[in-house]
């Protein structure tokens, strides 16, 4: 009963706590709340941002935080995959949207 | 069995939440207020508020133009309403007109209207039955906000003294 409850979990954890996580971050790494009349301002990913994502998902791969060959292959079940690349999906788009929130708004990162 | 359910809630889930975020991107609304509004245009139950419409069609036919628009404006605030665009651009058109010059700047802001309630009733040709108004078509309205925006010699002719307000 016990492993069977763990498993349960652990599937709400991966499949749904995580990418509402990921995706929240996704919301809020883009939003600014204006000074003067605190309207909200949504600025979305810029370039360089998404380049950043990139590179820190082929961190995670060469740093083995994500083992890519067990998420995604051929011998696990065509749902599963779906999940799995929506999830690293998600865990991209986090990734460049937490990058957004801390780069400033213009300088040398914006020349590209 | 139960991991390929929550596998599959999961997915719907964020697959929705994922959408709700792009659209919150894409239309940008600026406060809670907004985001119910746009949520209304997209459920395609958004109303403009009778109320205010009305009043502001009083304030239209006694000639206070801006506080018109004004009222307007609160009434349709997505700005998601054909004939009170078409309003709208109507009231520019009227303040911009003039008998010896048409104010350009009224005229431009008349004609983003008229494109606005134009792309909202794309279905059908837009008219407005309004026996207080000369033009009930937006065609109509957007071709005289239009030639009244372009500069040509016929500017310079003084009989245009004599032209009338539609």
């Amino acid at each position: 009963m016990t492993a069977n409850n763990r498993s349960r979990n652990r599937a709400l954890v991966a499949n749904v706590v995580l990418p509402m996580l990921f995706l929240t971050v996704v919301l809020l790494g883009g939003l600014r709340v204006a000074a003067e009349n605190r309207a909200f301002i949504f600025v979305a990913p810029p370039l360089v941002a998404l380049l950043l994502a990139v590179l820190l998902m082929l961190l995670l791969v060469r740093g083995r935080l994500i083992r890519f060959h067990k998420w995604v292959g051929n011998e696990l079940p065509p749902l599963t995959n779906v999940v799995h690349i929506w999830m690293l999906i998600t865990l991209f788009f986090a990734s460049a949207q937490a990058f957004n929130s801390v780069l400033p708004e213009r300088g040398l990162l914006h020349w590209l | 069995m139960q991991s390929k359910i929550i596998q599959v809630t999961g997915l719907a889930f964020t697959i929705a939440y994922a959408v709700f975020i792009v659209w919150l991107y894409a239309t940008e609304p600026r406060t809670f207020k907004e985001v119910a509004i746009s949520a209304e245009v997209a459920a395609g139950t958004y109303q403009v508020n009778q109320e205010k419409f009305n009043s502001a069609l009083d304030l239209f036919r006694q000639e206070q133009f801006r506080a018109a628009r004004d009222e307007w404006q609160r009434a349709d605030p997505a700005q998601g309403d054909a004939r009170t665009q078409f309003y709208i651009a109507y009231s520019f058109y009227r303040e911009g007109w003039g008998r010896l010059y048409y104010d350009q700047q009224l005229f431009k802001q008349g004609l983003e209207a008229v494109n606005r309630a134009i792309a909202l009733a794309s279905t059908s040709p837009l008219t407005v039955d309004d026996p207080n108004l000369d033009m009930h078509s937006a065609a109509e309205l957007k071709a005289e906000l239009e030639q009244g925006t372009e500069r040509s010699w016929s500017d310079v002719n003084p009989l245009k003294v004599l032209r009338t307000r539609k």
